[in-house]
């Protein structure tokens, strides 16, 4: 941006000096003349006459030498603009490239995190519940162990107690009593 | 302790515990009764009816198992003072049944006792439902558990290790 404000500068300049000239060579002309009016009117008007056409012959020079000058200025500052913005963009552009692969490579780094952190917590959750299971088979296992007598003979009571003849069972309390005979007897004997 | 009893007295099984015991007494009063109405009235009663008396299967076993006459007043004073023993000093043993059996039922368990620990012990039959079968004994100052539920108790280890094993 500085060159281009040093070529606007530089062509104000050169177009204020052009301004000077023409002035001074106008004001020249004009005072020169009114000199000589008053002794040749006619030669006077032969002078202003070329000096009118010399000024406008000048003027247009300097005109076409302006536009030739601004033509060539705008299409340097079109072409420079064309490249400051090129680069300006390429430089974005690469900017923006490597933003975009630090962002995907950070959201990469958060995905893999996540799917660490997602892997860790499903493992805690599958170790959680195998101790929860464990412990539920445990505490049932205990609890059978606990009423276990309870239950068969619930089931079996539920099951088979009223078919469970004295008669068919007398073979074996009679066993079970000859067994304990004498600690029978003993008590009977010398018990209360 | 029980005390060896002067005259032994053979039950029959008919007569398990204390209350057929308490039976027997009550029917011999009532013969005893019957009886002396007899002699008082003894011109009254017709001879066709003067030896009919009343009495249980019960105590017509025990008295025939004793060799006892109940016509004679004697025989029966003495059996009177015999039960009176029995029912006192006789062994009283507390059986545990998981249901209601019959007489015909407790017989073998009446006469393995009578044959095995006192020739006089008495039975005292409960309910035990929880026990599901076989039988408790209870003595004098012991407790013997014949039940099922005690041998279930005692297979309880080998059906754990066949539920763990699952």
């Amino acid at each position: 941006m500085s060159s281009v404000g040093l070529i606007l500068v530089t062509s104000a300049v050169v177009m204020a000096i052009v301004l000077v000239i023409i002035g001074y060579v106008l004001g020249s002309r004009f005072s020169y003349t009114n000199k000589l009016s008053s002794k040749n009117s006619k030669h006077y008007e032969e002078v202003a006459e070329k000096g009118r056409q010399q000024l406008e012959a000048t003027i247009a020079e300097h005109v076409t030498f302006l536009q030739n000058d601004l033509r060539m200025t705008v299409s340097g500052m079109n072409g420079y603009m064309k490249e400051e913005l090129g680069r300006t963009l390429q430089d974005e552009m690469k900017r923006y490239d490597i933003s975009l692969a630090e962002m995907r490579k950070a959201a990469a780094a958060v995905v893999t995190q996540s799917q660490h952190r997602t892997e860790q917590q499903y493992k805690e959750l599958k170790d959680q519940l195998a101790k929860s299971l464990m412990d539920e088979k445990q505490r049932r296992v205990h609890q059978l162990e606990e009423n276990m007598t309870d239950i068969v003979s619930y089931y079996i009571q539920a099951a088979v107690g009223k078919r469970l003849e004295l008669r068919e069972q007398i073979p074996f309390i009679v066993a079970d009593l000859q067994a304990e005979k004498a600690s029978i007897i003993e008590d009977i004997k010398y018990g209360a | 302790m029980v005390p060896e009893q002067t005259v032994t007295l053979r039950l029959p099984s008919s007569i398990m515990g204390i209350n057929e015991v308490n039976q027997a007494l009550r029917e011999i009063d009532l013969i005893e009764d019957q009886a002396m109405q007899r002699r008082i009235y003894q011109a009254e009663i017709s001879s066709s009816t003067a030896g009919v008396l009343s009495v249980s299967n019960s105590l017509s076993e025990l008295a025939a198992s004793n060799g006892l006459d109940l016509d004679d007043g004697a025989m029966r004073s003495k059996l009177k003072g015999i039960l009176g023993d029995v029912k006192k000093h006789a062994p009283v043993i507390h059986v545990g049944l998981a249901r209601e059996s019959t007489n015909a039922e407790l017989m073998p368990i009446v006469d393995w006792m009578r044959s095995n620990l006192h020739p006089n012990t008495l039975l005292h039959v409960g309910l035990q439902p929880d026990i599901i079968g076989g039988c408790t004994i209870r003595t004098p100052n012991r407790y013997y558990d014949f039940s099922l539920k005690r041998h279930f108790e005692t297979a309880r280890i080998a059906l754990l290790t066949k539920i763990k094993a699952l």
